[in-house]
């Protein structure tokens, strides 16, 4: 035998035994976590949907200091930053998930004496799983459970320490985990204290010395009762049942691991994994071995009594390794097939929308069945800015409110996307009240202090705009666009030659309005009043008439399109012309454009459908949507049919 | 010599003096005010400051980055020997080239009288309907330490608002808070021991004896613009009342509660003979522009608890605007209130000023310490030698609290920005700084224990009366709280 090949050798442990298996599976199962993050996850959509606020200034930083946890908050906020490179947030997390698989495993091997290589795996799947469902903060629970079972293993390393240095020890890293982590870190590093004590066969004032200050300082430091924020750090509901998951599966799966291989000892008659020696409790008056150097000594020659007991199959190396394999693929499949694609592709059309990618964005809007507020609001504007408008409204509406401005009436998620649209339409007090809202709740975020800049650019308020672009240009990695842009206001304060600024500019309101919530309607004529060349007030105008079907003003302001240099009639509105001609006898003058023939053609056919279902529930206009889901016929019978105004 | 320091022969000097932001430039300052740490905003690599006046050692600064951080030590040593003297500040700026250039020597006055030691305000976004973060904090005016006196985020939500004092006294004071159920109650904390009284007060003023409470009983409605400023505020109705803390009791005065008008924004004089207050004509709201306040006062005899006759010192037609928060100096001299176009609320007004009313000569005059934008929210110095205020000047947006020294001849000093200790700090802070107040101290009740008091208080007050009279405006009545736990103050 060489000496390299010797058994107590470590580059021969990395070459023999469990570690052949177990290296390449592990390197292989984090390329995995890697690509599954990068590109189906795509932390980018996360970035921009989620809005992550951090700045690079001590003010902010001085906030994460007041409270136990803040710290950590700090770290993942940090880096929920590099998320705005999908490859470099998945980087980022893998690196993290390695880092807490390695804390892991030696934990793992000083508690259990087996190395459990899954079992050290499965904290970082959870979270990943958990990240599938873009809910929560799992960078923060990630990171404090990287303290957790840091610490813990700090306090294992540290149980061998004489008392007055090991209790005041513990103490202080109970405190600095509390501090750094909060009190869920600060449990599950107690869990683990006390499951060493109870190895150890430590007595009762030894485990009490260990854990009375530990679970005292938070009552010290937050009262009683806890505050709940202390209590559910990550959200309540599902993302703190993902985090108690996340948790819990190590101290868990170590529990396991050990029962089992301590029943697999006793059966064979020796020590608890085929591969490392069990860890002894402490004869009486005698310390306990070093943990490294009861766990670091592999026996890899079963005893005598192993060989003469009944092997079973699952016993082999081989079926552990199948088992193993087997074990991992499920819980990838379980992971995989737990990704929200919803949630998902929300997350895309913030991403879309913040890089201004209209089409990809009407791409994503398409895959959704329902449309939340936010996402028809912001397809509306993407289908303004692909000119299609009075062209594909219904695709859009069809699945949605069928609302164009709802102000504060459908939530605070629907503000910010509105804003967008009120400052591109010349609303500009409007658009500035819904993104102040929108920063209250979500907080401060670049998105949101941008377009606060604009608006007070627009409002001939330089400085306060300048004020907004400071703290957006102390974002990391996004703020030298808001520095740029800033350098350009002190040269320019009003912008001008800035496209869209200059666009804005020209249409905004010229009245006021006094009110307590302004109707979408009235706010698009005032803006078309106030500037009768505002394409975009023209446009939602125009839509806003065909989501209320009000077919006369809708006939009315079609007259206008020519001024507006349409070569055609809309989709929408030749539609909308016809069924108002045959439901009211609406009269129409286009000024020389046509309704063209394939509408007239296919309106026959969706009145012969409508004829043949007379009598019939509304689900049965269903059965049309298929041929006429996106035409303004189907959207009108479904939703607007039924009201009484219907018929004027 | 001192790296960067200016060689005297070789300086170039510059015949004008140099732009710094905040402008600390051509004030009169307290003695015991924190460094006034400033940027300098003149190109260059290499900054240097010295500050010097007749006694004392100079405090020499220097700075690659035209951030001028005064030595807090060095700075109050110099300040306190030369109270009552010029401080001067000579500034010179490293060129490109290497050529230092000497700027005209800014010059401030150090005022013999003192500034309360302590500033408390609200910090808050530019809000509209929704909050989430709302808090009221202090400041030690004589350092940089900025605490929270109450969070919301303490009191699960819900908004904070008007903070007022006894005679500046820290430890006695009252907060109203809003967002809870009705009725939204207000903390009412005297000589350190704190009780929720569940009553919806509105705006409060502290008679001087501290047994009386004015507060108005306001029916608010923000709303919008498409142009110009985005938000108002519209008052419906509003009456002036009286808590008294002894009793614990609400009384309204029918003066004080007239059936055809609106009044709002009470406030005692100092010797607690008058109650001064504004009041407009009720009008509806599509005539809110049309609405403007009188400034108004009405004598009143705590021993015999007699109200005389309200008293208009200057009408709304004399004046051409709308008169809000009358504050009397404490020589009971000086009316400080704001005058805006229309309406109640000086701080979405643009237009809003800060007037001064002459109570020895009955004369109005407009301050030159206004700026265009709006200037409200004012609070005079125990002494009476400071002002406080808020003011929207630096960008039209953020209100930031300015201070002025006031003469015994009620001129008004150019006014200066609260100090900080980063120069840059109002270039990037997205809050608005609301009611700042002047104390004598810092408060040194805790935050828990507000918080406490409003969510599971020990002490709860249940006043009995209305805060709003019928119509027909009955006689002035006192009504005794019954069935509740007396409140037992013990002023000092």
């Amino acid at each position: 035998m060489t000496p390299n090949s010797a058994p107590g050798n470590p580059s021969s442990r990395l070459l023999r035994g469990p570690w052949v298996f177990q290296i390449p599976l592990v390197f292989g199962c984090f390329l995995v976590v890697f690509l599954y993050l990068w590109l189906r996850i795509q932390p980018a959509g996360e970035y921009y949907s989620q809005g992550v606020v951090f700045f690079l200034n001590g003010g902010f930083f001085h906030r994460f200091l007041t409270y136990p946890g803040g710290l950590t908050d700090y770290g993942a906020a940090f880096l929920a930053q590099l998320n705005s490179s999908s490859w470099l947030g998945a980087l980022v997390f893998t690196g993290l998930g390695a880092l807490l698989f390695l804390v892991a495993r030696r934990l793992c091997r000083g508690m259990t004496g087996c190395d459990g290589p899954l079992i050290c795996l499965a904290p970082i799947l959870v979270l990943l799983a958990w990240r599938g469902r873009y809910d929560g903060q799992v960078l923060t629970a990630t990171l404090a459970l990287l303290l957790a079972l840091g610490a813990a293993g700090l306090c294992a390393t540290l149980a061998r320490r004489p008392p007055w240095v090991r209790w005041p020890a513990w103490w202080a890293v109970g405190c600095l985990l509390f501090y750094l982590a909060g009190l869920w870190p600060l449990w599950l590093c107690l869990c683990f204290l006390g499951w060493l004590g109870a190895i150890r066969g430590s007595t009762w004032p030894n485990v009490a010395g260990a854990f009375l200050p530990a679970l005292l300082l938070p009552v010290a430091a937050l009262g009683w009762p806890l505050p709940g924020k202390a209590l559910t750090p990550w959200g309540t509901g599902a993302p703190l049942l993902w985090g108690g998951l996340a948790f819990l599966v190590c101290p868990l799966g170590f529990f396991l691991l050990a029962w089992f291989s301590r029943r697999s000892a006793v059966s064979q008659g020796r020590g608890p994994c085929p591969e490392n020696r069990p860890l002894a409790p402490a004869a009486a008056g005698k310390p306990n071995p070093p943990a490294h150097r009861a766990v670091a000594r592999p026996r890899l020659a079963k005893s005598p009594s192993a060989r003469t007991s009944p092997v079973r199959w699952w016993r082999g190396a081989g079926s552990r390794q199948f088992l193993t394999l087997g074990g991992l693929l499920a819980v990838w499949a379980l992971v995989w097939g737990l990704l929200d694609a919803d949630r998902k592709t929300l997350a895309e059309i913030e991403y879309r929308a913040a890089l201004k990618q209209y089409e990809p964005l009407l791409a994503a809007a398409a895959r959704l069945k329902v449309l939340p507020p936010s996402v028809e609001i912001r397809a509306q504007w993407a289908l303004y800015h692909t000119g299609r408008l009075s062209q594909d409204l219904f695709t859009v509406s069809s699945r949605g409110r069928g609302n164009l401005l709802p102000g504060l009436e459908l939530g605070i998620e629907a503000c910010l996307p509105q804003s967008q649209t009120l400052l591109e339409l010349g609303q500009v007090n409007e658009a500035e009240h819904l993104a102040q809202e929108a920063i209250e709740l979500l907080g401060d975020r670049p998105d949101a202090l941008r377009l606060l800049a604009d608006v007070n650019v627009l409002k001939d308020r330089p400085k306060a705009a300048a004020v907004f672009l400071r703290v957006c240009s102390e974002v990391p990695f996004r703020g030298a666009a808001a520095a740029a842009r800033l350098a350009e206001l002190e040269r320019n304060p009003r912008l001008t030659g800035d496209p869209e600024m200059d666009l804005a500019r020209s249409r905004l309101t010229t009245t006021d309005l006094p009110h307590d919530a302004l109707p979408g309607e009235v706010m698009l004529r005032q803006s078309l009043d106030s500037n009768p060349k505002n394409q975009m007030a023209f446009e939602y105008l125009l839509a806003h008439y065909l989501l209320i079907g009000d077919f006369k003003r809708l006939a009315r302001h079609a007259g206008q399109l020519q001024d507006f240099s349409y070569l055609a009639v809309p989709r929408h509105i030749e539609e909308a012309l016809l069924l108002g001609q045959k439901l009211q006898g609406l009269e129409f003058e286009l000024r020389g454009l046509k309704i063209r023939a394939d509408t007239i053609q296919r309106f026959d056919r969706f009145r012969n459908a409508i004829d043949g279902m007379a009598g019939q529930g509304a689900d049965a206009l269903s059965t049309l949507a298929p041929e006429f889901g996106d035409t303004f016929w189907l959207y009108y019978y479904s939703r607007l049919a039924h009201r009484p105004d219907a018929s004027n | 010599m001192a790296q960067g320091a200016v060689e005297g022969e070789s300086a170039v000097v510059v015949g004008r003096a140099p732009t710094l932001f905040p402008d600390y430039a051509g004030i009169v300052i307290p003695p015991n005010i924190a460094p006034l740490n400033f940027k300098v905003e003149e190109p260059g690599t290499r900054y240097r400051a010295e500050f010097h006046s007749l006694k004392g050692r100079a405090i020499t600064v220097t700075s690659r980055n035209s951030a001028i951080r005064i030595p807090v030590r060095a700075w109050r040593e110099l300040v306190a020997t030369n109270v009552g003297d010029l401080l001067w500040c000579d500034i010179s700026v490293r060129d490109r080239v290497g050529r230092w250039n000497r700027f005209t020597t800014v010059t401030n006055l150090i005022a013999r009288e003192e500034i309360d030691r302590c500033l408390v305000y609200r910090l808050l976004k530019p809000l509209y309907s929704v909050y989430v973060n709302i808090g009221i904090y202090q400041r030690d005016i004589e350092s940089f330490s900025e605490r929270p006196v109450l969070e919301n985020r303490h009191t699960q939500g819900g908004c904070l608002n008007c903070h007022t004092f006894l005679n500046h006294r820290p430890d006695t004071f009252a907060i109203h808070t809003r967002g809870s159920a009705n009725p939204q109650p207000m903390l009412l904390v005297i000589s350190n021991a704190v009780a929720r009284v569940d009553k919806t007060l509105g705006y409060l003023s502290w008679h001087p004896s501290g047994r009386l409470l004015a507060f108005s009983a306001n029916k608010f409605a923000l709303f919008y613009h498409t142009k110009g400023e985005t938000r108002d505020v519209f008052d419906a109705r509003s009456n002036l009342g009286i808590y008294r803390i002894d009793s614990n009791a609400v009384v309204v005065p029918t003066v004080l509660a007239l059936p055809d008008r609106n009044e709002t924004w009470p406030c005692w004089s100092p010797d607690g003979k008058y109650l001064y207050y504004c009041s407009a004509p009720r009008l509806p709201v599509d005539q809110f522009k049309q609405v403007r306040y009188d400034l108004m006062r009405v004598a009143y005899d705590i021993d015999q608890d007699r109200w005389g006759d309200p008293e208009v010192l200057l009408s709304a037609e004399q004046s051409g605007g709308s008169a809000a928060q009358p504050k009397v100096s404490p020589d009971n001299r000086w009316v400080l209130f704001c005058l805006a176009k229309y309406g109640n609320f000086p701080i979405y007004q643009p237009s809003s000023d800060l007037f001064v009313f002459d109570l020895q000569t009955r004369q109005c005059r407009r301050l030159s310490i206004n700026s265009e934008q709006a200037d409200s929210w004012h609070c005079w110095s125990a002494n009476g030698r400071w002002i406080v205020f808020s003011s929207k000047r630096l960008d039209g947006l953020f209100a930031r609290p300015y201070f002025s020294y006031v003469d015994r001849d009620g001129q008004f000093c150019k006014p200066f920005v609260l100090p900080q200790e980063d120069p840059s700090f109002y270039e990037h802070y997205l809050k608005t700084f609301n009611v700042p107040e002047l104390v004598l101290g810092p408060i040194e009740v805790k935050e828990s224990a507000l918080a406490q008091a409003l969510l599971d208080p020990l002490k709860s007050l249940k006043p009995t009366g209305e805060t709003r009279p019928p119509e027909a405006g009955p006689p002035s009545t006192i009504v005794e709280g019954e069935g509740q736990k007396r409140y037992q103050p013990s002023l000092k």
